[in-house]
């Protein structure tokens, strides 16, 4: 066992600072071969820069980098991918519409007498993904797949390469309970066969799950490694923060609720092609709806529907206990509903605009007379919005695409209040956000409630839900299958209901 | 037991172009039938067919790519004023020079694009100014015709091949042949496809995508200057108009032929089925005489209106849900 005790990766002192901050300082670690270490620690750690550093992207100040015993210091991706060291990033880095089999042989096509012998990249491709255990249609347009598949793609670009340090960087957030199953049931694969792994998440459960140690880093210092069984995720959290954060208590208050008190939307059995079968749900003013569900079980579709970007074909809805048609995205504005999409770098922010244009594009309206827009006013909503959510931003004319994603989610989250909202709706508001952001926003939508405003929180993590929501919605396969309410609401009744075979149908919701 | 991470959606496959062919083709019988499908018109139709496919699958790379080329019809201008300035010298030179002009035009608006970073529009719309501005220079407008008769471009022009087919025709059906096959198997083709489809990505998996992106210019400045020299060819002269019109309705062909106008999507069979659309809907105007020669464009622009409008609505999972839905309402 010499062999898989031998350390693939050492970093020795490892340094980098950027113009005016130290974004690394000496850090200092050592990975064996067939290990998962998670790196752990908030935004602005320094994950992104030592994984820059690792690929050769940036360059380091001081101190080495040992690889397979050799130093390592690379160029570009190219030259760190051939070492045998490949990032997958959480932006993958694959071509749409191309199928499954020529993404994998892309980077170095399979030639025969100068033109690419397509049946050997066929081949190829069967080959890796039996190795891997994944069921992939090679010949799919990689469009046409889900964000697993994309996942499984680029694991598999990464192995075909022979790569012996895989970097997984937040792999699991586009992916659902069943797919993340998968990915690690792979990863456990590889380990098998000696590749290493840096894995990122921002998922705690997910790092006493499948990792054997984890590091941390604050602040561009490394506050140690240790071993899983010597964690618990609130002293992990408690090391990464730097305090101590309430992370699985139930902070919802209990709600009572009125036999007449009147929903604010109501759906009753809506449907909508395709995904959307049979929706029942009711959202109260002042409550906290959890919306629970795989991907792709019409969550997404619903909050859609809600918030008029999607037409419904049966069904009925309801506004303030009244027959609505429900038809655009205005309409849904003038009835003070807001949605907050679960894509936030496509659909929510634009990227280019200052953190205060994007903060009042709902509301330009309100801040101006005449249709014209007041600066005064709308530098002091935007002030105040800054101060009550805490947003850390340089100043207001700050582009929003170079704030982190937990700030980028709170001005999303201004913009949609600034229209004094009766309803909001927030699809995966915590994805991609960092364990203190995703604590501050989960304590706003709380407050958000406290006002007697509706929310609908729609959320991949369970934990969360658990944790603020006064009744949660299980949705499976375009149908509402369950509602649980105040002390029931636990992970595993959540899940329970999840898996329940025989479909309790039209149960209130 | 394996896994299932990925289950592809269904949806409708219809190549766009090889519709609107038929649609057209039934147009033109339906109006004439004794005029429309007899020997010399449909002759005519080829022969039309053969600089609109030619101009369109040069479009069909760069816009695969994710680019696109608007100098297009003046290259092709310039490219007939060369080949029938060198006609005199032999035809080999002639259309060597022609096609090495292509490759300096491909060459600049290639590296405007992928190295200067220009925006590809403003790029390719300067240097077919330039060289609009530099044809009426150099020719003060005026047409040049060839001083003798050369036997190889008069047969290009309006020769058949066992008196049947055109000869322009049967090189066009190799012209196709090498494009498709280059950009389905060759690498440096190939990656046409990825850096339209995701540039950075390509450029992540080592795509060399300045390269890539210029290959795409040149050959469609190349595919632009042999167009030249067939027009040149087919009137015997060249014009500094000799290609007005002749980019958008290269545009037009590969939008009609089923290729996303945002790169990285898109077949050559349907671009050659665009660019025959384009050529018959011209050759049924021509044989009528109800409406006058300025609807053509007209009817073109609602032709391209009605492809995109199916398109989009193919490409719409939504659009599918309902269309399936109509038909099994019955069930």
């Amino acid at each position: 066992m010499a062999e898989a005790e031998k350390n693939i990766l050492e970093i020795i002192e490892v340094s980098k600072t950027f113009p005016g901050v130290k974004a690394l300082d000496k850090i200092s670690f050592s990975l064996k071969k067939g290990e998962i270490r998670s790196l752990s620690g908030e935004n602005g750690a320094g994950k992104s820069t030592l994984i820059k550093i690792l690929t050769g992207v940036y360059k380091s100040d001081g101190g080495r980098i040992l690889f397979d015993g050799k130093e390592a210091v690379f160029a570009g991706t190219r030259e760190s991918a051939s070492a045998g060291i490949r990032a997958v990033f959480q932006e993958l880095n694959l071509i749409p519409y191309l199928t499954v089999a020529e993404n994998l042989v892309l980077e170095d096509y399979p030639v025969k007498r100068g033109a690419i012998d397509w049946k050997r990249a066929e081949e190829e491709a069967t080959y890796i993904f039996k190795e891997l255990g994944v069921d992939i249609d090679i010949h799919a347009e990689l469009s046409e797949l889900g964000a697993a598949a994309w996942q499984m793609v680029s694991i598999a670009i990464a192995l075909r390469k022979d790569c012996r340090l895989m970097i997984l960087d937040e792999p699991t957030s586009s992916l659902d309970k069943r797919e993340v199953e998968i990915l690690f049931s792979v990863i456990e694969k590889l380990k098998a066969r000696g590749v290493s792994f840096l894995f990122i998440t921002h998922r705690l459960e997910e790092v006493f799950q499948i990792c054997d140690s984890i590091t941390i880093l604050k602040d561009g210092a490394c506050i140690g490694t240790f071993p899983v069984e010597e964690m618990d995720q609130n002293r992990l959290v408690s090391l990464m923060v730097g305090r101590t954060v309430n992370h699985q208590e139930r902070i919802a208050k209990e709600r009572t609720y009125d036999e007449k008190e009147v929903p604010i939307v109501e759906l009753r059995q809506v449907k909508s092609f395709p995904r959307v079968t049979n929706i029942n749900l009711k959202v109260y003013p002042g409550e906290i709806l959890g919306i629970a569900g795989l991907l792709g079980s019409g969550r997404s579709e619903t909050a859609q529907i809600i918030a008029g970007c999607r037409k419904i074909d049966g069904g009925s809805f309801f506004l303030n206990g009244k027959q609505f048609s429900m038809t655009s995205p205005i309409t849904a504005k003038k009835q003070k509903i807001v949605y907050c999409t679960e894509n936030r770098r496509v659909d929510g922010i634009i990227p280019n605009m200052s953190v205060r244009n994007n903060m009042i594009l709902s509301s330009a309206g309100q801040v101006g007379r005449y249709g014209v827009i007041e600066g005064r006013k709308c530098k002091a909503l935007v002030k105040s919005y800054i101060d009550q959510f805490r947003i850390k931003t340089p100043s207001e004319d700050q582009k929003i695409k170079f704030l982190s994603g937990g700030n980028q989610q709170k001005v999303l989250l201004a913009r949609g209040l600034s229209t004094n909202p009766k309803l909001v709706i927030l699809d995966e508001p915590t994805r991609g956000i960092d364990v203190g952001a995703k604590q501050e926003i989960l304590d706003l939508i709380c407050e958000i409630s406290d006002e007697g405003i509706g929310v609908i929180f729609i959320s991949s993590d369970l934990p969360e839900l658990v944790k603020i929501c006064h009744r949660v919605i299980v949705f499976r396969e375009g149908t509402t299958i369950g509602c649980l309410s105040g002390e029931e609401i636990t992970q595993e009744k959540i899940m329970e209901t999840i898996a329940e075979g025989d479909r309790k149908e039209g149960s209130n919701g | 037991m394996a896994d299932s991470v990925a289950y592809k959606k269904r949806g409708i496959h219809v190549s766009s172009g090889a519709m609107a062919l038929a649609v057209v083709i039934l147009i033109g019988s339906a109006f004439n039938p004794g005029l429309f499908l007899s020997y010399s018109n449909i002759q005519n139709i080829l022969r039309q067919t053969v600089t609109n496919a030619l101009l369109a699958f040069g479009m069909a790379y760069v816009i695969i790519s994710g680019s696109i080329d608007l100098s297009v019809a003046t290259t092709l201008a310039m490219a007939g004023y060369i080949g029938v300035w060198l006609l005199p010298c032999s035809f080999p030179l002639a259309f060597l020079a022609a096609v090495m002009f292509g490759v300096l035009v491909g060459f600049l608006n290639g590296f405007l694009i992928a190295k200067v970073k220009f925006p590809p529009m403003i790029a390719t719309y300067s240097t077919q100014l330039f060289i609009k501005g530099m044809i009426l220079v150099i020719t003060n407008g005026a047409t040049l015709r060839p001083a003798g008769e050369n036997m190889v471009m008069k047969y290009l022009g309006h020769g058949t091949v066992l008196g049947l087919v055109p000869l322009g025709f049967v090189l066009l059906i190799i012209v196709f042949c090498a494009c498709n096959y280059s950009i389905g198997n060759i690498p440096l083709f190939r990656n046409i496809y990825a850096i339209g489809g995701n540039e950075e990505g390509a450029e992540m998996m080592g795509v060399n995508v300045v390269k890539t992106r210029i290959m795409a210019h040149i050959i469609c400045s190349i595919l632009a200057c042999i167009a030249g020299i067939n027009v040149a060819a087919r009137t015997g002269a060249a014009t500094a108009g000799a290609g007005d019109g002749y980019d958008m309705l290269a545009i037009a062909s590969v939008v009609i032929g089923g290729i996303s106008m945002a790169g990285g999507k898109g077949k050559f069979s349907g671009c050659f089925f665009g660019a025959m659309v384009v050529a018959i809907l011209s050759n049924i105007f021509k044989l009528q005489n109800t409406l006058n020669a300025y609807w053509e464009r007209a009817i073109i622009g609602i032709v391209l209106l009605a492809v995109l409008l199916v398109q989009a609505g193919m490409n719409q999972e939504e659009f599918k849900g309902r269309f399936k839905r109509i038909l099994w309402r019955n069930q």
